[in-house]
């Protein structure tokens, strides 16, 4: 079913473990070099801004082409028809692309493989749904489709997106699928914990594979308390609960709360860094959404107050780290490894917000008269 | 020993030590945090920074302007103390933080004045139509330090000021020639210049990533601005500009700008292009062509930058 041999994946897998000890300084260049010409001859792969533009300059390039041979067509079994036919092509040019050209991960055949996927599932949705059918039924049927699409793709390519695909296919056919709101929030997060469990426990992933769905294994394990958050669609302006705090609301906060704890203990026990981060964030996005769920307001400090409270763990523990014997506590240490520090994207953000109050300054007229400020016997502002 | 890890140790490719230590990481027997460490300060200092500026905003007539000015004066001047007390002596190389926390430390305190100024000029108007001076020697300030201190979060923020000052000043002059986009244009091509000589001084030359980043995309975005039509010059001199740009970069083989200028070329010539033609038909064909010659382009690159792409 691969279109990759295990050899090859294997031999990339292991010039990208050499790329980010490098990366890391744990080995010089030439030690790279001389391991990276041991290993064989490295699969042809592009760098991820290349690969993001190739993906979205061939995703335009197809739309184009499409868009030229269906411009016009309005009748939606031509339309289905035209989309599954085109997803063949996408299929073909991908494949074609990765024979010729040995393409790995290159960005283009991405862009196809995941163009077919989608078309699959709109012309799925375009050929068996509508003709009176119901809004949930088409929307069902496309998910149904993405989700199997994806499937195969994963199966067929291995890529990170595939497998992404599949666990939002299945939530949307889940979700639409619900009789409510409350019911499609709980069976949401039965599902991508039941899809956590798959992809960590299915037997005889290789390790490669494994490393490959840390990824989505992060996604899976923030998306659980997410779904169970109530208080979160009202960020979005979208549906906001209305309950109060309910038994319904009081459970899902108890969840919201102890199930990041609980995956956070997790990675920390199997040493996991996506399922640490993932219960991390899951626990900070818990701790921002206590005060909206007991319906207390917010104060303006509050941010301030998280931001104290999270350098204070930082220092805290690294200290507890430093202080165990060869500062390691089991198999944690505060060690460094090059490019541990954040620059690039990281720095532009944190440029923007700490120049962020020195923009536009539009105070009082002077004078204004603010009570005592300006000798005015101690009467309020307001006087 | 994992078998990878094993079979180069066999080979002679890895020491002893080397060999160990790798192993460790891939076995995950040694899980280093300090990434994690380094993620929850730069969070907690982006928060505080974000809180107490909302905070001095919205609770003004609850605490008094002393209290306030002097607690943001109190602990700015506290970090700065702490950072020239602890930090290493200058040096044109790379220079270490003294801890963890050194270099989030610093960007506190510079944060804390920006809102220390700010304040300062809300409650009492003393610049008036010149308080953009403050971003001005903020930025400058900012700059100072980050070379000082080897931070290139300070360094960020310090140019983000001087292009907020660059946007404030020319806007206010009015003045065709000195427009804003002009006088963006002249600082992204400064930036764009730092950056080659840091590169080639060798003075803080880790700083040419951050420099090239901002002037690239502040460079051309002033110029795509206006750049919408085709018989509009702003149009043929930011591909003039891209042009230079990307032989520069393919020379230096510096992808991501490279791929900057490809995208930034491509996205105002097909805007303009767009404009012209009438008829969805010609619309999906000058998609198709132009996306196409971009992918050719960028395919001819990456076999020029190999490794770097």
């Amino acid at each position: 079913m691969r279109i990759f041999p295990a050899e090859l994946e294997e031999r990339a897998f292991r010039h990208a473990r050499v790329r980010e000890w490098k990366d890391a300084g744990l080995v010089s260049a030439q030690t790279a070099a001389n391991i990276g010409a041991e290993i064989g001859e490295a699969p042809a792969r592009a760098a991820w801004p290349l690969r993001v533009v190739l993906f979205g300059f061939s995703g335009l390039c197809l739309s184009a082409c499409i868009g030229l041979f269906t411009i016009g067509i309005r009748d939606r079994t031509a339309i289905g028809v035209w989309c599954l036919v085109w997803a063949v092509i996408a299929v073909a040019a991908g494949e074609t692309l990765i024979r010729a050209l040995k393409a790995y991960r290159q960005g283009a055949e991405e862009a196809l493989a995941a163009a077919a996927v989608v078309l699959c599932a709109f012309g799925a949705e375009r050929l068996f749904g509508g003709a009176g059918r119901s809004w949930d039924f088409s929307t069902e049927l496309f998910s149904f489709a993405l989700a199997a699409a994806s499937a195969l793709a994963y199966a067929r390519y291995g890529y990170r997106l595939a497998a992404i695909g599949v666990a939002v296919g299945l939530g949307v056919l889940v979700s639409s699928s619900s009789g409510s709101v409350n019911a499609a929030r709980v069976e949401l997060a039965a599902l991508y914990a039941a899809l956590l469990a798959a992809v960590t426990f299915w037997p005889d992933l290789p390790r490669r594979a494994r490393v490959r769905l840390e990824i989505a294994r992060f996604f899976l394990a923030l998306s659980v308390p997410l779904c169970l958050n109530l208080r979160l669609e009202r960020i979005a302006g979208g549906y906001a609960y209305g309950g109060g705090l309910d038994a319904f609301a009081a459970a899902t906060l108890a969840a919201i709360v102890l199930i990041p704890a609980a995956v956070l203990a997790w990675g920390v026990s199997s040493r996991a860094r996506a399922l640490i981060w993932a219960g991390g964030i899951g626990f900070l996005i818990a701790l921002c959404s206590v005060k909206p769920y007991l319906g207390i307001a917010r104060n303006s400090w509050d941010p301030a107050v998280l931001g104290a409270a999270l350098i204070a763990a930082a220092l805290i523990l690294k200290r507890w780290l430093d202080a165990a014997p060869a500062g390691r506590r089991g198999a944690y240490s505060s060690q460094e490894l090059a490019g541990d520090r954040g620059g690039g994207a990281l720095g532009l953000l944190a440029g923007v917000v700490a120049a962020a109050p020195g923009t536009a300054p539009s105070g009082p007229d002077v004078p204004r008269g603010q009570g005592g400020n300006f000798g005015g016997g101690g009467a309020s502002g307001a006087f | 020993m994992t078998e990878f890890v094993a079979s180069l140790r066999a080979k002679g490719l890895l020491d002893e030590a080397p060999a160990a230590r790798l192993d460790e990481l891939e076995t995950r027997a040694h899980v280093p945090l300090g990434r994690e460490l380094h993620a929850l300060l730069y969070l907690g200092a982006l928060l505080v920074l974000a809180g107490v500026g909302a905070a001095v905003k919205d609770r003004l007539d609850q605490i008094g302007p002393l209290t306030i000015l002097a607690a943001l004066g109190l602990s700015s001047c506290a970090g700065f103390a702490y950072c020239v007390r602890a930090g290493r002596p200058f040096s044109p190389a790379r220079v270490e933080a003294p801890n963890v926390a050194f270099d989030y430390v610093l960007y506190l305190a510079c944060g804390l004045a920006g809102i220390f100024f700010v304040y300062l000029e809300w409650k009492w108007n003393i610049l008036r139509d010149w308080w953009d001076l403050y971003l001005f020697f903020s930025g400058l300030a900012c700059v100072g330090l980050a070379y000082r201190f080897d931070n290139r979060l300070v360094l960020s923020t310090g140019l983000v000021n001087l292009a907020g000052w660059i946007g404030v000043r020319f806007r206010r002059w009015d003045v065709p020639a000195l427009g804003v986009r002009a006088a963006a244009f002249a600082l992204g091509a400064a930036l764009i210049s730092l950056a080659e000589i840091s590169r080639r001084s060798r003075v803080k030359d880790h700083f040419e990533g951050t420099y090239l980043r901002f002037g690239v995309h502040l460079a051309l975005m002033s110029l795509a601005y206006g750049a919408t039509r085709l018989d509009a010059p702003d149009l043929w001199l930011l591909l003039l500009a891209c042009g230079a740009l990307g032989v520069w970069s393919a020379r230096l083989r510096r992808f991501e700008t490279f791929a900057s200028a490809v995208v930034y070329a491509y996205a105002a010539a097909l805007i303009s292009v767009l404009r012209e033609v009438r008829g969805q038909y010609l619309t999906l064909w000058a998609v198709l062509l132009s996306s196409g010659c971009v992918l050719a382009v960028l395919l001819w690159a990456r076999a020029r930058f190999r490794e770097d792409a």
